[in-house]
């Protein structure tokens, strides 16, 4: 996962996005032709509350330079009450992960409906650019024992 | 702390005899100096063995899930054993949270809370004393003598030779008990607390990446630290499943910086900040720098003390409307 | 009795030389504790330590390593591991069990390529005891603080200089090679610090509180009593204690069991070695879902056996050098002296099952 060159590093970005929501939010940013940077991979599920840390600090080691987890508003879950179980889960996680030296840019957490193209479009930008500004992932870049 | 044993062995003995346990769990005076060693005590003239004193570090409760394992099959079950422990603070936490998690029977355990005031740590008195081994201490009036194997005598406060968990633990008496031995203590201050999270706080993220990655790279995934957690109780742990494979066994960074990672946040609003991860580390792994900010999280966010009662819900096991947004990225 | 002695006023010159030639490793300090690593420069080496944390096995037997690459469409050319090291100031016990992991690693059947060829390019320079800890018993196992097995030189620390000792023709030539730093010792002879090493070891359990009985350990007939008490209750009190955590084998100079992993690379695979435990509740799981030892007193058994008796059996000596690294790491302190007095107190009748 080395990065060859600096200057030609691009922030490779992994987004878990609810089905109902979150995604249905990109898919209708896509239809509408909103322009925003590509370099998001999405990666559908059915709930945020589907999301464990694990899959966080997978994607971290695998080599994401950043991961973006979106759901439903809260109290709009699909499924009642998914993203607040996830919710509490979430704001830990950040806190732990910051804690130990990973900029807080690097793991976002957001609420985006499947209403919200613009929103969702502005969301990735936001994202992009806080994890280009930070620099390539700590875990992607420590170097092997 | 001799009536304190002396009480401690007629009940576990009284216990046995009279069939209201099976087994009890508590301390015996280990084999090298400034240690004490868990014991099993089945039958009750055995009691005799148990001991009470400033190096009974272990956090027992560790051992209860393995007594309440559902059998594999309908046929080979048996009914399950009555169980006593010996407990102070820390293990008398985990317990609670144990049984929270339905990992043991309420019913078939007996809780024996022991007086602590902090436990010794003899690793920390080695650092202190130096190369030439310890072997004694004597403990009067809240300071130790401790003898070299030179003959040479040093003597320390207690609080200098506390264990680390111990220096900051506020809650040394059991919250759950059915039976008291001793004075159970009252005080809700901490022995000797210092400020290296706070220190740790203070760095800017760059440098706490590189004490945490420095730290963990002595780690050689020997699993000792989730051996000796009471929480980690799962017939198989995340770092051992090859399907989906969270982390790599190639011993490369990595692997072990996302293992900690994983083990450690699989604590969060569970840990009861006993130690007993610490000072299983068979690399002396710093690791309550990093664990401890759960347990302040934890306090802060949803006002919760793993293990304090058995009413509240661990706040990841529960949610409400009302919970922060703080953290959520809102694009402009 | 020794070759040559060197004052330790010098020592700073000889590792510089040393290496210049060779990657020297040796014990250093590093955050608290006691390592095995690369020296760079003299200040670095530590030889007033008591015993390393992790031992000399994590040298020739890494925790983890690769032993092939595949990229997708060719293996990975990959070198064996030959860089030409000295390992200096190791202790006795550490030697003899690299002298045990030959037993296993290099025989006539199965040569282990990395481990061979580490073997044969190192140069192990040992540093004998004058201080055992209370926890060493390496007398009880067929060991000595200055024992020679598995050592190309051994030294002795005799105050202000240190007594070299040639023990095979590689240390032959490593003492004539930096000669210089050497002078013939004449009549020096650490025979002093071994005996007071030794006398301190059978006093040790006088010095604390007995851990058993008072006496030395007595292994003695241990394995033809371990023979008899395979199914025998024993096992269920012995292990009550043990959280089967694994630090005893991962620091254990003696433990060799090892895991095979495939793990994906960009392309391709990598096959790696890792140190394994027969402690850990997945050692002996099958692909099945069967695990013929998923009680914790089976896997006790089985470690004691495999030093005690099926080593023993295989190889006419223990799996132990008695360095009590397990004693020391233990955090519910299991000790494996007491453990072995229980045994050897055991009644010997085979049960029949």
């Amino acid at each position: 996962m080395t990065k060859e060159n600096e200057k030609d590093w691009n922030p490779r970005i992994v987004a878990f996005l609810c089905n109902w929501c979150s995604y249905a939010g990109a898919d209708l940013a896509g239809v509408s032709r909103m322009q925003y940077a590509s370099n998001i991979r999405i990666i559908r599920v059915p709930c945020s509350g589907r999301i464990s840390p694990l899959h966080i600090i997978s994607a971290l080691h695998r080599g994401a330079d950043g991961v973006l987890v979106s759901g439903c508003h809260p109290g709009d879950c699909h499924y009642i009450s998914g993203n607040l179980v996830a919710r509490r889960k979430f704001n830990m996680l950040k806190n732990f992960l910051e804690h130990v030296g990973i900029c807080p840019e690097r793991v976002q957490f957001s609420w985006v409906s499947a209403a919200e193209g613009a929103r969702f479009a502005a969301l990735v930008e936001k994202v992009v650019e806080g994890v280009r500004r930070i620099g390539p992932s700590e875990i992607g870049t420590v170097a092997v024992k | 702390m001799t009536a304190v044993e002396e009480e401690i062995r007629k009940t576990t003995a009284d216990l046995l005899a009279e069939g209201k346990a099976d087994i009890v769990i508590g301390f015996a005076a280990g084999s090298l100096p400034m240690r004490a060693t868990p014991c099993f005590i089945t039958e009750p003239e055995a009691a005799q063995q148990l001991v009470w004193n400033s190096y009974c570090l272990n956090n027992l409760a560790v051992y209860l899930p393995g007594y309440f394992v559902p059998a594999p099959s309908l046929k080979e079950e048996k009914p399950a054993p009555k169980v006593a422990i010996v407990v102070k603070g820390c293990d008398g936490r985990s317990v609670v949270g144990l049984i929270k998690e339905r990992q043991i029977l309420r019913e078939n355990l007996i809780i024996i809370a022991a007086p602590c005031e902090g436990m010794l740590d003899v690793d920390i008195t080695q650092e202190l004393v130096g190369t030439n081994e310890i072997v004694c201490a004597q403990e009067k009036n809240g300071e130790v003598t401790i003898t070299d194997e030179m003959g040479k005598k040093t003597k320390f406060s207690r609080k200098e030779l506390l264990a680390e968990s111990c220096r900051f633990c506020k809650h040394r008496a059991a919250p759950v008990y059915d039976i008291a031995v001793g004075e159970l203590p009252q005080s809700k201050d901490a022995l000797a607390p210092d400020n290296r999270f706070e220190e740790f706080l203070k760095k800017s993220s760059a440098e706490r990446w590189e004490q945490f990655s420095r730290e963990i790279s002595k780690c050689v995934l020997c699993n000792a630290c989730r051996s000796a957690c009471p929480n980690c109780y799962c017939k198989v742990c995340f770092a051992d499943q090859t399907r989906p494979n969270w982390t790599g066994s190639g011993g490369e960074l990595r692997d072990v910086i996302s293992y900690h990672l994983g083990r450690m946040f699989h604590q969060a609003g569970r840990c009861v900040d006993c130690g007993a991860c610490v000072r299983a580390c068979s690399m002396g792994v710093d690791l309550r720098t990093f664990t401890y900010k759960l347990v302040e999280d934890a306090g802060e966010l949803f006002d919760y003390t793993a293990g304090l009662d058995l009413e509240h819900v661990p706040p990841l096991m529960d949610f409400n409307a009302s919970d922060s947004d703080s953290f959520i990225t809102e694009p402009e | 009795m020794a070759d040559s002695k060197i004052a330790k006023n010098k020592i700073p010159e000889l590792i510089k030389a040393v290496s210049a030639d060779y990657t020297l490793y040796g014990p250093k300090a590093e955050a608290g504790i006691v390592a095995l690593g690369r020296i760079h420069s003299a200040e670095e080496l530590m030889l007033d330590y008591r015993n390393s944390t992790i031992s000399a096995k994590e040298l020739f037997l890494p925790r983890a390593e690769v032993v092939y690459e595949f990229d997708g469409q060719k293996f990975v050319d990959d070198k064996l591991p030959d860089e030409k090291r000295v390992i200096f100031g190791i202790r006795p016990c550490d030697c003899r069990a690299l002298a045990l992991l030959d037993r296993n690693f290099d025989t006539d059947e199965v040569k282990d390529p990395f481990y061979v060829t580490r073997r044969q390019n190192t140069i192990v320079v040992a540093l004998g005891c004058n201080q055992p800890l209370s926890s060493c018993f390496c007398t009880a196992v067929g060991g000595g603080p200055f024992g020679q097995e598995g050592a190309d030189v051994l030294m002795g620390d005799v105050g202000d200089s240190l007594l070299a000792k040639a023990i095979t023709s590689k240390g032959k030539d490593f003492l004539a090679r930096y000669g210089k730093f050497f002078s013939t010792a004449g009549s020096g002879s650490w025979d002093k610090q071994a005996k007071e090493a030794r006398d301190k070891m059978s006093a040790a359990p006088t010095l604390i509180k007995p851990a058993f009985g008072g006496s030395e350990l007595n292994i003695e007939n241990l394995k033809s009593h371990l023979d008899n008490l395979f199914e025998d209750e024993i096992w269920e009190t012995i292990s009550c204690k043990c959280l089967g955590c694994g630090a005893c084998s991962y620091l254990c100079p003696v433990c060799y069991c090892f895991d095979l992993v495939d793990e994906k690379t960009a392309s391709g695979i990598k096959k790696i070695r890792t140190w394994d435990c027969c402690m850990f509740s997945m050692f002996t799981h099958h692909a099945s879902g069967h695990n013929p030892r998923s009680a914790n007193f089976a896997r006790l058994r089985q470690k004691i056996m495999h030093k005690f008796n099926y080593y023993t059996e295989r190889y006419g000596v223990n799996g132990c050098v008695g360095c009590g690294r397990c004693i020391r790491s233990c955090p519910v302190n299991l000790d494996i002296r007491q453990v072995l007095e229980k045994i050897a107190a055991a009644p010997s009748a085979t049960k029949e099952k």
